[in-house]
């Protein structure tokens, strides 16, 4: 895998890391639901899924 | 349900596991255990009775908190593709067995920093392993209705009986090699297969509770919400907060790369490192999937059960308050599940890293040294198996005394505090060349005090003097000191006051000291090794500096008594040809002392393995510069060999090229000669009837007639001759390329018209049909002329080959995709198979004059192939036309 993409990789850690942090997390702090869902737990289990979406296609396309 | 039943459905469980470890034991090398989905799942492993129970105990309880363990993973695993690839790689070449002997090396294998590691992770994983414990037994006495039950004693305890039999299972299946980087498919097996069982089990339940208990996730949370303190379950709280929430994220972060199970099963066992590209998204799919249900579990609790009951044995009480017991029991499987796996993969990490990194270099290394092969290999093993049943009895013990005060929460997370004490060594000993075996050692030393300061002794202290005043007001009165708000930090959480506070110390002891004082060259050596590794990777057994005296025949004894003779033979043997070394030769050198380094660290480790081989050599110590110095030069050769090797194998590719282009030229120049000859030949017959003829008209009294007759063939000859020598010329200019083809878009109706003109005499005269269907749009790309020239080629052939009155010619006109196909075909006598390659070759037609007389040059369908190439085309015989002749030819058609 070419360095270029293996740091494809590494922001979405990044990314993942700032925004279920404060101040960033706080922003979903509030009493709303989603199919039963706290706003909080979307925010977190819906950018968790798409954190999985994006490695798997960095993967797929570019792992050699 | 019954005592006895439970137990028995637990035997056969746990039968059923050894039944399954025999297998992948038996069939190690198939694609059912080798497998990128087993490495997700014995990542798995990550997820015990803590996620299975204690999560729904947290998220009823206190709220978000729980998630934060798995958020840590899921931003560590994207970096897996960098940084456990580094582990891997390192890893596999110096044969590391396990997270101390992974640290020990990095600092130029030092004894005391293996034992350190290893005493940090006993005391990280014991609790952890009694945590499990605690969950099986109150799991149990849940299932068989005794929920005031407790233990008298170890005997009538069956969680003591539950323990002694995983430790069999360890034993059994931990120790079938003394080599200990040899992979336990058998244990990995039954991993992946308790992943399995307690994830669907877990959603299983989940789906239960949500849909069969209550109306759907929207019903719980609309009825959730209207209980006490529903608010904090679901929000976040103060920024106060976050920073536990922060410090938990990154204790999980930690975790997940050291906990000694971990590691374990990421590194050690991994056999690929290619089962990566799916572990990095497959993982953190598998612990979403495990925390969707957990907040609805987690309300039903609060909602549906008494708050006297244990929180975090929601998952259970709520199918057996329904009298649901089929679906209880599995729920009591899928935790039994994960209990299992943790403690076989710690107990089977933990065991080696006592045997190798404590025992053997502090104890038995001399007995080791003076033991045959067979006795060695059963006391090394036995060590392993003694160390099992020794880490279970201590984990039971612990959970006898002190899992009464904890919940399965805050000993886990008393782990991972512990654990991360590991990381500044770990991490920064990746990446930072300057990091010395001391500050290593005084950072994990000074981390563990103020964790134990800190969150071991007020636990302790509650335990045996609940009295003492200096939990409450600080050591010696003085309120900055009180060890779970030191320096007076009163928002965080025990947890994460000692992580914030014993990693600032151990992280700046670390660094402080690697600044203030160099490390030895050893320590250099394999610092080099490890943070370069992809420059080292090639040099392998070249990467170790080593300078002094040692004989093979030395090494040699030494590596029989642990490897026994015939594995030393063929290990020596193919070190040897490796490196191409006489097997006379007498001295070792570095290469040697390396391999046989590694040769033994699977056994005994990488410490012991060390001070083996120096017993048997004379190491002369050698400055930190000249190390770098040698491991630059080597690293400089092996960069030059490559480029060699690289240029040579550029020259003979360019020397096979250059054949490829004399032999194609060789080929050219022979078709010319052929082509000469041909055209010679074809040149010299009617110059021969030409003379002939001339020479029979010198005779003066010749009649009229004759001499007319004559004449005329002169005359005919001629123009065969003319033709010849124009159809040769124009040949020429064509395959030069020479000839320009006036192109232009034009329609191809016309000129097909203007060709059946062309030979309209001839047809009517033959009384032979020329049938053409117009199709008005088409306009294709060509020269007219040339096209005209072919088509007329192809007309007048077939007129040729049909037979007067019978014969029908059709042309016919196809679009295709970017071209337009032209057929001319005829229903004549046909092109015999065998010809069918050959007739578009020049002089075709020459070469059968036996048979037929030749009508033409011999060159009609040769030009034709070369104008069509010229128009980027195509032409050919249509194979399957078996009524007479039929040939195709494409052109560019005009978009």
């Amino acid at each position: 895998m070419k360095k270029r993409h293996q740091q494809k990789l590494l922001l979405i850690s990044l990314v993942l890391f700032l925004i279920w942090n404060v101040p960033f997390v706080s922003i979903f702090d509030g009493d709303y639901q989603l199919f039963g869902f706290p706003v909080f737990y979307v925010f977190v289990f819906l950018s968790w899924f798409f954190a999985i979406v994006a490695s798997y296609i960095i993967l797929k396309r570019f792992y050699e | 349900m019954s005592n006895y039943i439970l137990v028995s459905i637990i035997v056969f469980y746990l039968g059923l596991l050894f039944v399954l470890a025999f297998f992948a034991e038996k069939h190690r090398n198939s694609r059912w255990v080798n497998n990128p989905y087993i490495y997700v799942l014995s990542l798995a492993v990550y997820c015990t009775a803590w996620t299975y129970y204690g999560s729904v105990g947290i998220a009823s309880k206190s709220g978000i908190s729980f998630l934060a363990i798995y958020l840590g993973p899921v931003i560590a695993l994207p970096l897996w593709i960098v940084l456990m690839r580094k582990i891997i790689r390192i890893s596999k070449q110096h044969k590391i067995s396990s997270i101390a002997d992974f640290i020990s090396m990095r600092y130029g294998n030092n004894r005391a920093i293996g034992a350190i590691v290893t005493v940090t992770c006993l005391i990280a994983v014991i609790p952890y392993i009694a945590l499990q414990l605690k969950a099986v037994s109150e799991t149990f006495s849940l299932m068989t209705e005794k929920s005031d039950y407790v233990s008298k004693g170890f005997f009538d305890d069956s969680t003591f009986y539950i323990a002694l039999l995983i430790a069999i299972f360890v034993a059994f299946f931990g120790t079938l090699s003394t080599d200990a980087s040899k992979h336990k498919k058998g244990i990995i097996a039954t991993v992946a297969l308790e992943s399995i069982l307690k994830l669907s089990f877990f959603l299983v339940i989940g789906i239960y509770i949500t849909y069969y208990l209550f109306d759907g996730t929207t019903d719980l949370y609309v009825r959730a919400s209207q209980m006490e303190g529903f608010a904090q379950l679901s929000s976040f709280g103060g920024v106060e907060n976050g920073f536990n929430w922060i410090f938990t994220i990154c204790l999980s972060f930690f975790a997940i790369f050291l906990l000694p199970r971990q590691f374990h099963v990421a590194v050690v066992e991994n056999d690929n490192e290619k089962h990566l590209k799916k572990a990095i998204w497959l993982f953190p799919l598998y612990l979403l999937l495990f925390n969707v249900f957990v907040i609805f579990i987690a309300w039903a609790g609060n909602i549906n059960l008494p708050s006297s009951v244990n929180n975090d044995y929601y998952t259970l009480l709520l199918p057996l308050q329904e009298g649901h017991w089929a679906l209880g029991l599995m729920v009591f499987i899928g935790g039994f599940s994960a209990v299992i796996s943790m403690i076989v993969v710690s107990t089977l990490a933990l065991s080696t890293m006592l045997s190798n990194n404590i025992i053997i270099p502090y104890g038995f290394i001399k007995k080791l040294v003076e033991g045959n092969p067979i006795e060695n290999a059963k006391n090394i093993k036995n060590m392993r198996r003694i160390s099992i049943f020794i880490l279970i009895i201590l984990a039971y013990l612990f959970y006898i005394n002190f899992s009464a005060q904890l919940s399965l929460y805050s000993i886990g997370l008393i782990s991972f505090v512990v654990i991360s004490q590991l990381a500044p060594s770990f991490f920064l000993g990746l990446f930072w060349r300057r990091g010395t075996a001391k500050a290593a050692k005084t950072g994990i030393m000074v981390g563990l005090a103020v964790v134990f300061y800190t969150l071991l002794l007020p636990i302790v202290g509650q335990v045996f003097m609940p009295e003492a005043s200096w939990l409450q007001d600080g050591l010696f009165g003085f309120a900055w000191l009180k060890p779970s708000q030191f320096f007076g930090l009163d928002y965080l959480t025990p947890e994460s006051n000692a992580f914030m506070w014993s990693l600032a110390f151990n992280g700046l002891s670390f660094v402080g000291l690697s600044l203030m004082a160099k490390g030895d060259y050893r320590e250099r050596n394999y610092a080099e090794m490890f943070v370069h590794h992809e420059n080292y990777e090639n040099l392998q057994e070249g990467a170790f500096v080593w300078k002094g005296e040692a004989y093979v025949a030395d090494i040699k004894r030494l590596l029989n008594r642990f490897l026994g003779e015939t594995k030393t033979d063929r290990a020596l043997n193919i070190f040897n040809r490796k490196y191409s070394i006489s097997e006379t030769e007498e001295k070792a050198d570095a290469r040697l002392i390396n391999f046989s380094e590694k040769l033994l660290t699977g056994s005994i480790g990488s410490a012991s393995a060390k001070i083996l081989l120096s017993s048997v050599s004379k190491e002369k110590p050698i400055g930190l510069v000249e190390v770098l110095n040698i491991l630059e030069e080597s690293k400089e050769t092996r960069a030059t060999n490559r480029l060699l090797v690289e240029k040579s194998e550029e020259l003979s590719t360019m020397a096979n090229q250059l054949k490829e282009a004399n032999e194609e030229l060789r080929l050219q120049d022979k078709l010319k000669d052929d082509f000469l000859d041909t055209v010679a030949h074809e040149l010299k017959t009617p110059i021969t009837s030409i003379k002939a003829a001339s020479e029979v008209l010198e005779d003066e009294q010749m009649p009229k007639e004759l001499r007319r007759q004559f004449l005329e063939n002169i005359s005919n000859d001629t123009d065969r001759l003319e033709a010849l020598i124009h159809n040769i010329l124009d040949l020429e200019k064509l395959s030069g390329n020479r000839a320009e083809l006036d192109i232009r878009s034009r329609k191809i109706n016309a000129t097909i018209t203007k060709a059946i003109k062309g030979v309209e005499q001839i047809a009517a005269k033959k009384r032979i049909q020329v049938e053409f269907v117009e199709q008005d749009y088409l306009e294709g790309f060509y020269d007219e002329d040339r096209i005209l020239q072919v088509l007329t080629n192809l007309l007048s052939n077939s007129l040729k080959f049909t037979e007067e009155e019978k014969g029908v010619i059709k042309i016919l006109l196809k679009e295709e995709k970017n071209a337009i196909s032209v057929a001319v075909e005829d229903n004549g006598k046909g092109i015999p198979v065998e010809d069918q390659n050959y007739i578009f070759e020049k002089f075709y037609q020459s070469k059968n004059q036996n048979i037929k007389k030749p009508k033409g040059s011999g060159f009609g369908l040769a030009i034709c192939k070369k104008i069509i190439e010229g128009h980027n085309g195509s032409i050919w015989v249509d194979k399957n036309f078996r009524q007479g002749a039929r040939l195709v030819f494409t052109i560019p058609k005009t978009k």
